[in-house]
């Protein structure tokens, strides 16, 4: 039989704003809602779900604001640590209360029955200074349940005692099905014992007629039962396996300080040795590796190594770190060496796209590729490896675009380009011709071989209009000259090769 | 005396099985792999047939600016199906309009700019080891390439891809360690010389002609001469 461990903290919104006094009349809005206020808050006539400026007029009680990331972080934390007692840790949120449900069943004998874990639990939770409820049962919702009613846990309970009590559960702890309540209220319905009766007696379906599903589904999973057999269920449903997250983190400490970049090396391949293992053991990949290099007065310097593409082994890292190493001198000297690496995936969930068309470059040669273009970029710059491709524009320049190289090129050239004489090397601008009584001249006489081609365009904003041609120099190379209309000068932009 | 011949001497006979020594044209060091230049003039003087993978290909010519590049190449480039073609230190960007007229794959060209002679030989020897870079064009830095940063291109050259190192014509009085050197002229054509292949012993080689596409031939009778005037006669300093 599951055991399942249900901890639920009614005023963990209040917690997450450093608030730990419950005391006092407040309240905590949520999109302009009352999502949580304290019992004399509640005495004064403020409700849950009550608008906030109705709230406000009752007056004498402070309004909070929520701060639901905060909440989040604190149950994680809560999560992280209760991960000593049980594997199996679901979170839970019903309305404004918070909590966390253990399967327990496989860890009884490690703490010496339930009596032991509850205590530890208990006084573990009590260190962390939140108020707690908490309820025992055979399924995770009865659990839930029961944490409203203060039952002693003494080792002792079974299957039997759970739907006893469970029995006596009022309706109204269910307030999150208001209707389907208030339509079994009406009937004469008061607690889940008599829904329990009425299951035994009738068949579930004379309720799942006139009960919402959800609140049908709410009642099996309290009960345990399977629609299909009304008897408890066969298959269970896999309890949730909680992973608390881990990332690597080593550190070298050098004999003596380091000066010289060559002389961390060795240190670095160490080190992501130990990575590639930590990520080949786990089946993970990463992208981002952090190292920090530490003096003997704790000043510390970081250096981040980034990859376009997860690796599991070390061999690329170790590469563009050496790269980084080299074109940078040591802040310091180096007494210790840690490398961190926080942000993993996992190897199966990366997906691969099918290569059906073999006269395509694959994956793994893209990757080869992509690989070399890393490590260029590291060395020589973001912006000195890119691919340039067509930008629909009649400006020459403008129609002339860079990429890095992850992104498609747009290679469709409209008809009356494909027609046009056009160059196959542009100049990033154009380069000015001068007029003499020879005529053109650049770097030698030019000779017009071409009619002009007019390109015209932006006449709502900073006029082009050029007049280009086909021009030969006198070494007889060709070139791309045009004769700006509206300054009337003569420039060259382009290279016939 | 006899002359001591191969024949007659072992030791000679062993000196000349070495990899290392070639007896003027006895094309061997013929390198089997290589790339139909698209032109069947050059492929009838080149060794292979084509230009040499796994080799370097040094092409001299009067100006460094963009001379004769794409004429040459574009007609071998455009037969490799996979792989990338990486321009390396181009002397200006390439115009997308004009490659994609003559045809080749912008996704697959990828230029890469290095600032100085270091990061140009290393990133040289960066791209001719991957084996998915099919075609490498570099252009020369600013500073001259010794002999022996050459060689380092050479011995980087060892895949079965394509590369081309284009120099200026005063390196042709240089000696380098390339497999195939030529010089190109433009004139009313494109002419090229080989004036070292290895493999063979070059005497008195004549001339290769390239015409130019018809959009670039001068024509004869006419040049054009705009209807208006050329805007102020400015002196040239």
């Amino acid at each position: 039989m599951r055991l399942w461990f249900a901890i639920r903290f009614p005023h963990l919104s209040l917690s997450a704003l450093d608030v730990y006094d419950h005391n006092p009349s407040l309240f905590i809005t949520d999109k302009q809602a009352v999502f949580y206020a304290t019992e004399s808050a509640i005495k004064k006539g403020v409700a849950l779900g009550m608008d906030i400026t109705t709230a406000q007029l009752l007056g004498e009680c402070e309004p909070l604001t929520r701060n639901q990331k905060k909440e989040q972080r604190l149950l994680q934390g809560l999560k992280k640590n209760c991960y000593q007692f049980t594997p199996y840790i679901e979170e839970y949120q019903a309305g404004h209360e918070y909590g966390l449900l253990l399967e327990v069943s496989q860890c009884l004998k490690l703490f010496g029955g339930s009596k032991n874990l509850h205590e530890r639990l208990i006084e573990f939770i009590a260190s962390q200074q939140h108020t707690v409820a908490y309820g025992l049962a055979h399924t995770a919702a009865g659990a839930w349940l029961l944490s409203y009613q203060s039952h002693p846990i003494n080792g002792q309970e079974n299957r039997a005692l759970f739907l006893a009590r469970l029995n006596q559960v009022s309706l109204d702890t269910l307030y999150e099905h208001k209707d389907s309540v208030k339509q079994l209220k009406n009937a004469g319905f008061h607690c889940l014992g008599d829904i329990a009766k009425q299951i035994k007696n009738a068949h579930l379906h004379s309720l799942t007629r006139r009960l919402k599903p959800e609140f049908i589904q709410t009642i099996q999973s309290i009960f345990d039962i399977d629609s299909d057999f009304e008897q408890a269920t066969l298959f269970q449903r896999p309890r949730p396996l909680y992973e608390p997250e881990s990332f690597f983190k080593e550190t070298i400490e050098f004999d003596y300080p380091v000066a010289q970049a060559d002389q961390l090396k060795p240190a670095v391949e160490d080190l992501l040795k130990q990575l590639e293992h930590y990520l080949v053991q786990r089946q993970r990949e990463c992208q981002h590796i952090q190292w920090r290099l530490k003096n003997i007065y704790k000043e510390q310097e970081s250096l981040e190594v980034h990859c376009d593409y997860p690796q599991s082994r070390g061999h690329l890292f170790y590469d563009l770190t050496c790269i980084k190493l080299d074109n940078q001198a040591l802040p310091f000297e180096v007494d210790s060496l840690t490398l961190i690496c926080k942000r993993y995936t996992t190897i199966e969930s990366r997906a691969q796209a099918l290569n059906l068309d073999n006269t395509k470059t694959t994956q793994a040669s893209h990757e080869n590729f992509g690989l070399t273009a890393l490590k260029l970029r590291m060395y020589l710059g973001e912006n000195a490896v890119f691919k340039v491709h067509y930008e629909d524009n009649h400006v020459p320049e403008t129609s002339n675009g860079t990429l890095p190289l992850s992104e498609q090129a747009n290679q469709s050239l409209p008809s009356l380009q494909q027609r046009a004489i056009r160059p196959t090397w542009l100049f990033h601008s154009p380069k000015a011709i001068s007029v003499s009584n020879r005529g053109l001249y650049w770097h030698g006489v030019l000779t017009l071989l071409s009619k002009p081609e007019r390109i015209e365009t932006r006449w709502w904003n900073q006029t082009v209009a050029r007049d280009y041609y086909l021009a030969e120099r006198q070494d007889h190379l060709r070139l791309w000259v045009f004769l700006d209309l509206p300054m009337k000068k003569w420039y060259v932009q382009g290279i016939f090769a | 005396m006899n002359t001591p011949t191969p024949s007659n001497n072992p030791q000679l006979q062993s000196l000349l099985r070495r990899g290392d020594i070639w007896r003027g044209d006895s094309r061997r060091f013929v390198t089997q792999k290589s790339l139909d230049s698209g032109y069947g003039e050059i492929n009838a003087a080149l060794i292979n047939g084509g230009w040499p993978l796994g080799a370097l290909v040094e092409v001299c010519q009067p100006s460094l600016y963009g001379y004769s590049e794409w004429l040459l190449l574009a007609p071998a480039l455009q037969q490799l199906s996979s792989g990338y073609m990486v321009l390396l230190n181009p002397p200006a960007l390439p115009f997308a309009q004009g490659l994609l007229q003559m045809g080749l794959d912008l996704n697959r060209l990828v230029v890469v700019q290095s600032h100085n002679k270091a990061a140009f030989l290393k990133s040289f020897v960066d791209l001719a080891h991957t084996e998915t870079c099919k075609a490498l064009l570099a252009w020369q830095p600013n500073q001259n390439l010794s002999y022996t940063d050459l060689r380092k291109c050479l011995l980087a050259a060892s895949h079965s891809s394509l590369s081309v190192l284009f120099r200026h014509s005063r390196a042709r009085q240089q000696s380098s360690p390339a497999s195939l050197r030529l010089h190109c002229q433009l004139q009313q054509q494109l002419e090229l010389e080989i004036f070292k292949q290895k493999g063979v012993f070059i005497k008195n080689s004549r001339p290769i002609t390239v015409p130019l596409p018809e959009h670039l031939r001068p024509n004869q009778n006419h040049t054009w001469q705009p209807s208006h005037p050329l805007p102020h006669l400015q002196e040239t300093s």
